[in-house]
């Protein structure tokens, strides 16, 4: 039984590894299959655009029969992410298949992004806004979105020592897919990029911590490419 | 910050903390929604119980089944009157599994009466995956479950799995979830390339493809009328099931599928009670199933069967 769950998910991380969705990454923690750091990059033309949001996935010996737990750790303002990050998702609970793996998990947890359910809530106030106050709501998305920076500074600077390299490679490698099209933001302003730039540098420490030169300059180039084009 | 009001600064970077409190039912600074937390606990304590349970247990003699209903009027007579026919019981965890997996179990004990026909569906298996490819299971995940159900196939074959072995296949969570998991896709599968033949039957669901999305390809679903019939219709091997509820009838109501087959002592055999199925055995089956392994293993065949 033990076998089933690794053995699957070191096929998850290697299909998300050589075939990683668009804008998303995921990675194992060094030394512990069963806990995977993931982040997931704003959806282009969203409000979500420019963010970068980093979850948690915890495995038991029941995956793939059983899903992941899985949260944000940066903080949301979402109608259907809880404010501890729990995700209200229905394949994350009662429509659960074993078909979905890593990567199809976190291509739905980013289209829920975009494309809340207000219906039933986890966050009410911001489901609230969704539906009755579009702009503040997309008010409260962007500060998120900048949040996120900081947060990612902060998440790197505590999980740093148990990040794997792999772990960087792959985020670097999806910076570096979701870099270029964060250049075409239109919502970018002068006070964001700041965090931006600063979330750069996390990724950056992040990457170096996880012993992987590589990916160092693959995420931090891919990152300061999409900043610095970005007023453009 | 973008924080909401309830949260607090630190819970961001706290997850093993968030999660312990989840764990434990409290519901962390999600005020207002205590509801769907304690529901989310409720489904958690239910999941527990079942999981207490093997996935499917030895046979048993109906006498247990007999005396769990022996304050039950409406029930008991049916028990009574299936007593005369059936022998043994053989239960299947209730985990919304159990028709898929008392199926796959019948079907696995059948092949090992019918050995010359494990080849076929062998055969079978094999062509079905292009079939799933046409029905829009395209994900890399479903060979994992193709190549289990195969492999247990072959084992079968080969011999190396035999009546008492089968038991604790079925027992293995790895191996007895795959095998279910891919039923569902077979169960699915049938349902999209007949779509025009069950959409008039829908009564919540717009589309066959929303109805497999959320009542066939989930795994802890149950099945309803709809995928026994998708199911059997794949894999041809017939089942009758004897529905026993709370109407005044003395006897059990018996229905086999597909629709159309007789009811053959040589079909697989369920209970229903409302909600769950388990396997059942009949007396026939039990007392001469010696005599009617002539493909062979039938000694092995019958030590299987302790009813």
């Amino acid at each position: 039984m033990a076998t089933y769950a690794r053995r699957r998910l070191i096929r998850d991380f290697k299909k998300i590894s050589n075939d990683p969705p668009h804008g998303v990454s995921g990675a194992p923690l060094d030394g512990d299959i069963m806990h995977w750091h993931a982040v997931i990059f704003g959806p282009e033309d969203t409000p979500w655009e420019g963010g970068t949001f980093q979850l948690d996935f915890k495995f038991t010996e029941d995956y793939p029969n059983k899903p992941p737990t899985v949260m944000f750790s940066t903080k949301m303002f979402h109608p259907n992410v809880y404010a501890d990050g729990q995700i209200c998702l229905d394949i994350l609970q009662n429509q659960w298949s074993p078909i979905y793996d890593v990567s199809a998990i976190l291509t739905s947890i980013q289209s829920l992004l975009s494309d809340p359910n207000p219906n039933s809530p986890a966050n009410v106030e911001a489901a609230q806004l969704f539906s009755e106050n579009r702009r503040e709501y997309n008010r409260r998305v962007a500060k998120c979105v900048e949040g996120s920076w900081e947060n990612l500074e902060d998440g790197d600077n505590n999980n740093n020592n148990n990040q794997a390299s792999s772990a960087s490679a792959a985020a670097a490698a999806a910076a570096a897919a979701a870099g270029p099209s964060d250049s075409d933001s239109s919502m970018r302003e002068p006070g964001v990029l700041g965090g931006g730039g600063s979330g750069g540098s996390a990724v950056a420490m992040g990457a170096s911590a996880g012993g992987g030169p590589p990916a160092l300059d693959a995420s931090a180039a891919a990152m300061e490419e999409g900043l610095m084009n970005g007023p453009t | 910050m973008s924080s909401p009001p309830e949260a607090t600064g630190e819970s961001a970077d706290a997850p093993q903390q968030q999660e312990e409190a989840f764990e434990c039912g409290v519901t962390p600074q999600a005020n207002g929604h205590v509801d769907d937390y304690s529901i989310l606990d409720h489904h958690r304590e239910v999941r527990k119980e079942v999981e207490v349970q093997p996935l499917v247990g030895p046979v048993e003699p109906l006498d247990g089944l007999e005396n769990e209903y022996a304050d039950n009027p409406s029930f008991l007579p049916k028990i009574r009157a299936l007593k005369k026919q059936y022998g043994g019981i053989r239960r299947v965890c209730k985990d919304g599994c159990c028709f898929y997996r008392s199926y796959l179990y019948g079907l696995f004990e059948w092949l090992l009466r019918h050995r010359s026909q494990i080849d076929e569906y062998i055969n079978l298996i094999t062509e079905s995956r292009k079939q799933l490819e046409a029905a829009g299971y395209t994900e890399s995940t479903v060979d994992d479950f193709y190549d289990e159900f195969l492999d247990q196939l072959k084992l079968l074959r080969e011999s190396a799995t035999g009546p008492s072995e089968l038991e604790t296949t079925f027992q293995d969570a790895g191996v007895s979830n795959s095998l279910v998991v891919y039923a569902r896709f077979l169960t699915g599968t049938h349902l999209k390339l007949h779509a025009p033949e069950f959409e008039p039957f829908l009564t919540t669901h717009a589309s066959i493809h929303q109805y497999v999305q959320t009542e066939v390809d989930p795994m802890w679903v149950e099945a309803e009328h709809v995928q026994i019939i998708a199911l059997t219709s794949v894999l041809k091997v017939p089942v009758r099931i004897q529905y026993i509820d709370a109407s005044d009838t003395a006897e059990p109501a018996p229905l086999t599928f597909p629709e159309g087959c007789g009811a053959d002592e040589e079909a697989i055999h369920l209970l229903y009670r409302p909600g769950h199925y388990d396997v059942i055995y009949t007396k026939t089956t039990d007392n001469q199933e010696g005599g009617k392994m002539a493909d062979g293993d039938g000694q092995q065949a019958t030590n299987g069967r302790q009813a």
